[in-house]
């Protein structure tokens, strides 16, 4: 053997590759009679392909005999680990007959390859090298090997079918393992120049076809559980080697067609040069696109949804927004059927649905006795549906329990030892499983999720008692009220039983006898009149009150008239502030716009400010309210002509129960809580004062424009 | 018996009214005013046996009208008509200072108001008689 033929090198490239294909799955999980039987598989195509790169070199016929032999210990056995690997990657019951009658089948062929020259006869010389010259014993191989292939590949496609109705992934996984080994099967051409038809063997070619499907298989559909972590660039170099060594090739090509043309082999090839360094960025480009698209777009998905997570869902604060948006984005994200979020109710002990898309009567309980919740309360673990199969029954309660959520895949959500709730997950749209991968970062992401959602559930109630200190604050302040609301309401009366009282003495007592009858009448009507009218004046104010006094709900409206709801103030503060002889002057430009905010809570930030000023004030003084709106913001400006606030207690202001007055006179929780409603409400609110001269708060709410929402619409 | 001089102060037109309507037929005779000016110049042309003031009004206070009275030296005996209530603060403070009686709005009966009119009256009768 003096040199290498370059009709070596091709086979010698596949024999590689396919070895360490082989090698690669055995490692990966040695155990494995799948992967065990695959290595035999690969390795005796290896002894093929790799005998034949030898052969093709040797210049003596009596080496080239001898490595024929040694080919086809190679080749005999590659249909009988093909069936061997067949049935066991397809798990197939009943056939260990058949495997031992192919094995046994194979070894006489074995004996007949080393004990006589039936088999392989000896070699002939082609254009590329020696070849095996085959004998009449290997027409009955021809045969066995036929009825092999036939039937793996008969039932690597029932295989499919029949995956198919279980697992889209498995069925994936099978198919690809059918076509990667159709492809292989045409590298049985080799089998033309054994007897004598000057066929170059080109099965190397179908064998490496073989490994790049078997190798996508692994990568993007985890073929026999094999996880792939292949990093981008290496994925991306190698495809850029391989597409360049393809251009190059070409280009080398044109190089050899140019010098035709042109003399000089250097010159000759500039074209080709300029094509090669012209094609250099589009093919890069062209690679990064496909790698990340068909490679590598889960994980790019994955990085998507982290980021969506990190940045905008877990910043939410308000519970409802943070669960809605976590269940929209997970079900957009990872392409979901369905999602549904439940969060615990320690009062009915039942984990109640707080968020779904994707199913329409989703349940909207599970109560915390079910065995997925105890399973998952106690191991702290998810549970996954294994087989999102419709045809194979559930295994277990727990299994029940999920599906009628309908979910695939349940995560608990655990803080602090607890579980707060959970998320269950439907299939995936494209009815892929849940692999590995999938589940490391919901996990992960379950758990920020919790805290998160603590957080929220934290400050839901931490809301709750600020809306109860805020009504029980409204109540103490509607006390101080009394007064005003008193006169408005005796005043009436005074009027009504007087005027009452008044008509009947007079008749009584005779001052009217001397009256013509249509005058008394005349009088009776019109006190009647003014009857109904205090009665009216009377009933106003005692609706104002009982409406203001309720409490807000928080619901925030798109368009409200701010100039609306200071007059409902005003109204229920003017008796009041004219009792002090405080005057309420309003300054409001016009084409104001609306504000998003919950009317009741704007009237009790309003009312607040307004009494403090009043209070401040105590007689003769007045409060300004200018309220000017631009493009943006409308603010509220509140002026009183009280003594002031110092510097020092102007800082202190809206902190929590600090209070100036006297005591009895605030619970001092008044403008905190006022500070609280207008940020819950989008706003702002600041204040200046000066001692002696006077206080003003300042709201700043963002502008909404009705108007303009309608011409949008239209 | 002369008639008894009455002046009636409040912001309440319709009070003011069913007043007159029911003093002036039994012979009393019965000023109303409902703004300051117009309360000062009355006192000051006239002298009233009994005033009816009402507590909070715009502009002026029944605390002022009283300490008017006081300044002018007039006998007038000053009765609170008011729907203004403070648990009695108000009137402790009132009837301190000198104010005759202290009414809630509204009045039990017009009777008893004529009742109170008359008895301050015969009050400050008996006083200038001494």
């Amino acid at each position: 053997m003096s040199h290498i033929s370059v009709y070596s090198i091709p086979p010698f490239v596949g024999a590689l590759l396919l070895f360490f294909t082989g090698l690669f799955v055995l490692l990966k999980d040695f155990h494995s009679k799948v992967n065990r039987s695959l290595f035999f598989l690969t390795t005796s195509t290896f002894v093929w392909l790799c005998g034949y790169a030898v052969m093709y070199s040797l210049t003596s016929e009596k080496q080239a005999f001898l490595c024929a032999k040694c080919v086809y210990t190679g080749t005999v056995f590659i249909p009988v680990f093909f069936h061997h690997f067949t049935i066991n990657y397809l798990k197939l019951k009943n056939n260990s007959g058949r495997i031992i009658l192919t094995y046994l089948v194979g070894s006489i062929f074995f004996i007949l390859l080393w004990g006589t020259n039936t088999y392989v006869a000896g070699v002939q010389k082609f254009f590329w090298g020696y070849h095996t010259k085959v004998g009449p014993a290997h027409i009955p191989y021809q045969i066995f090997f036929t009825i092999c292939f036939a039937r793996c590949l008969y039932l690597l496609w029932v295989g499919y079918k029949q995956a198919q109705k279980k697992s889209y992934v498995e069925a994936n996984r099978v198919k690809y393992l059918f076509w990667a080994f159709f492809v292989s099967t045409i590298a049985s051409l080799d089998f033309l120049p054994d007897y004598g038809i000057p066929l170059y063997p080109v099965g190397f070619l179908f064998m490496s076809g073989w490994v790049i499907i078997t190798a996508y298989a692994i990568v993007r559909h985890q073929l026999l559980d094999i996880e792939v972590v292949i990093k981008r660039t290496i994925v991306f170099a190698g495809l850029f080697l391989a597409s360049y060594a393809v251009i190059a090739t070409f280009a080398y090509l044109g190089a050899a067609l140019f010098e035709n043309f042109i003399q000089n082999r250097w010159l000759a090839m500039v074209p080709s040069v300029i094509i090669i360094v012209l094609m250099l960025r589009p093919l890069e480009t062209f690679l990064r696109n496909v790698t990340d698209k068909f490679l590598f777009q889960k994980k790019y998905d994955y990085r998507q949804i982290l980021r969506k997570f990190s940045e905008e869902v877990l910043t939410f604060i308000d519970i409802n927004a943070l669960v809605e948006r976590t269940i929209e984005t997970l079900s957009n994200g990872i392409k979901l059927e369905n999602a549904s979020i439940y969060l615990y109710d320690a009062e009915v002990s039942e984990y109640k649905l707080r968020s779904s898309v994707g199913i329409e009567a989703p349940k909207l309980a599970i109560k915390d006795t079910e065995s997925l919740i105890t399973f998952m309360k106690k191991s702290k673990k998810y549970v996954l549906l294994e087989k999102s199969s419709n045809n194979k029954p559930l295994s277990n309660d727990m299994d029940h329990q999920l599906s009628a959520l309908r979910g695939a895949f349940a995560i608990p959500l655990i803080y602090r030892e607890g579980m707060i709730g959970f998320l269950s997950l439907g299939k995936k749209k494209s009815d892929e499983d849940f692999i590995p991968e999938d589940i490391d970062i919901l996990i992960t992401l379950s758990q920020t999720l919790s805290i998160a959602i603590s957080n929220a559930l934290l400050f839901e109630e931490l809301s709750e008692t600020q809306a109860q200190a805020a009504q029980q604050e409204k109540m103490a302040v509607i006390g101080t009220l009394s007064a005003g609301i008193n006169h408005e309401i005796c005043n009436p009366l005074g009027i009504v039983r007087g005027q009452c009282e008044m008509f009947l003495l007079n008749s009584d007592e005779g001052i009217y006898d001397s009256k013509p009858p249509v005058e008394i009448i005349e009088k009776a009507k019109n006190i009647m009149k003014k009857v109904i009218h205090e009665t009216d004046r009377a009933t106003v104010i005692t609706r104002k009150l009982s409406s203001f006094s309720k409490p807000a709900k928080g619901v925030i409206h798109d368009y409200v008239d701010l100039e609306a709801q200071l007059d409902k103030v005003i109204e229920l503060v003017k008796h009041e502030l004219k009792l002090d002889n405080i005057v309420i002057c309003k300054n409001v430009t016009e084409n104001l716009p609306c504000i998003a905010a919950d009317e009741k809570q704007i009237q009790e930030i309003l009312f607040n400010i307004i009494r403090n000023g009043a209070q401040a004030i105590k007689e003769n003084g007045y409060i300004n309210i200018d309220i000017v709106g631009d493009e943006k913001y409308v603010y509220v400006d509140i002026t009183d002509s009280g003594e002031g606030i110092s510097k020092e207690n102007l800082q202190k202001i809206f902190n929590p129960f600090f209070t100036t007055k006297e005591p009895g006179k605030g619970t001092g929780l008044g403008l905190f809580i006022v500070k609280q409603i207008v940020e819950k409400n989008g706003g702002r609110i600041s204040v200046r004062s000066e001692k002696g001269k006077g206080t003003t708060f300042t709201l700043r709410f963002a502008a909404t424009w009705p108007e303009a929402e309608e011409q949008k619409t239209i | 018996m002369q008639n008894i001089r009455v002046l009636a102060v409040d912001d309440e037109k319709d009070f003011l009214e069913m007043l007159t309507e029911y003093l002036e037929p039994r012979g009393y005779a019965i000023d109303t005013a409902t703004e300051s000016r117009q309360i000062l110049e009355m006192l000051n042309n006239k002298v009233y046996d009994v005033a009816l003031l009402d507590l909070k009004m715009e502009g002026v206070t029944g605390d002022e009208i009283m300490r008017y009275i006081e300044s002018i030296h007039v006998p007038t005996k000053v009765v609170f008509v008011t729907a203004y209530h403070d648990s009695g603060r108000t009137q402790n403070r009132l009837l301190k200072m000198g104010a005759y009686a202290y009414l809630e709005k509204p009045i039990s009966s017009l009777k008893a108001l004529e009742d109170l009119i008359k008895e301050a009256a015969k009050t400050l009768e008996e006083e200038t008689k001494k």
